[in-house]
């Protein structure tokens, strides 16, 4: 009888206790993740209502880096800047950029040309450094279209900034 | 034992008393004892695991459920939105403004002294200039500007060519600390 309880005791109680251990980690993981999640998703929840309250804010932001290339942005506001300062806008062409994949952010590269005069210049670089998406400019070339001519020309290479939308 | 006159006082043959003392079974009631004791306790466990399985597949209802209240677009405009202003403070403070480094020149610009092209690098810190004068004295005047000039590092005059008019087309090459130069 002895030899026999000592055999249940292996074969049914110890897997039955293993059983119940492994069952009551698994459970305490559970009621963990329970927990975490219950609070960050609280947390989420404040942000939403915070973030809904100031959306016009957060838009107008999103426009500094935005989420993507936006190209079609870029364009609209080189051309209306060049119209607005007197610049005709003789070339513009954007690239990818040198880009770091590891990077918090990613770079778009603009090549534009442009002609006219220099406070006209001036006046657009002025109006670019201040646009809410930020612009670096990376290079300026500028010399008369022809031999003493009053309008100039200008190439400007720059470094658009947007973050991956992925 | 003798009869006396058919009367036997003493039986022959004695009888053994059989007397049971306790404890001459234990070990079977040890055994036994174990065994229940063994079911019993493999019984509570079996219960207890079965409502152990009920907890976490109760748990396993509630994750599911915390996973169906995610609005998971919201989520990824807020991670966005975190990127975003991780980042922006980054990029303002690289920001570099040409407008700073033209104004600066510009004020030290000698009044006969007249562009005629220009070529500026924030890559390698280089600005060349090309510019029309009246006299060599007028060009030592500009060069000296430009070295006063605030952030101009160095200034290097690449050459100096009379033109049919009589003026001096010179080229110029500045060098610049970037931080001072193209910043406010």
């Amino acid at each position: 009888m002895i030899a026999l309880a000592g055999l249940l005791f292996f074969i049914l109680l110890m897997p039955a206790y293993n059983g119940l251990s492994a069952r009551r980690t698994a459970l305490d993981e559970r009621n963990r993740l329970i927990a975490e999640r219950t609070d960050i998703l609280a947390k989420i929840n404040e942000l939403k209502q915070e973030s809904a309250k100031r959306a016009g804010d957060i838009r107008q932001f999103s426009y500094v880096v935005p989420a993507g290339k936006a190209p079609a942005d870029l364009v609209a506001m080189i051309q209306t800047l060049a119209s607005q300062n007197g610049l005709q806008l003789t070339s513009l062409a954007m690239g990818a950029g040198n880009n770091d994949e590891k990077a918090p952010y990613l770079a778009q590269s603009i090549d534009l040309g442009l002609a006219g005069g220099y406070a006209a210049f001036r006046s657009f670089i002025e109006s670019l450094e201040k646009n809410v998406r930020i612009i670096d400019i990376e290079s300026i070339d500028a010399a008369p279209t022809t031999e003493n001519s009053p309008v100039i020309g200008f190439r400007i290479k720059a470094r658009a900034y947007f973050i991956s939308s992925r | 034992m003798s009869d006396k006159g058919g009367l036997q006082l003493l039986p022959e043959t004695r009888h053994k008393i059989e007397v049971k003392i306790p404890g001459q079974n234990r070990l079977i009631s040890i055994g036994i004892v174990l065994l229940v004791l063994v079911l019993i306790v493999y019984g509570s466990l079996a219960w207890y695991s079965g409502s152990t399985d009920a907890k976490i597949a109760d748990a396993d209802n509630q994750l599911a459920g915390i996973e169906q209240q995610r609005d998971k677009k919201s989520e990824a405009g807020l991670l966005t939105l975190s990127k975003q202003m991780a980042i922006t403070g980054q990029i303002i403070q690289n920001h570099i403004f040409w407008s700073t480094a033209f104004s600066k020149l510009e004020a030290g610009l000698a009044g006969s002294v007249q562009f005629k092209s220009f070529s500026a690098q924030a890559s390698d810190n280089t600005l060349h200039i090309r510019a029309l004068a009246d006299t060599y004295a007028t060009i030592a005047r500009q060069l000296a500007a430009f070295t006063g000039t605030d952030g101009v590092t160095d200034v290097n005059l690449d050459g100096v060519t009379t033109l049919t008019s009589g003026k001096l087309d010179f080229n110029t090459k500045l060098v610049f600390d970037r931080t001072k130069f193209l910043t406010k």
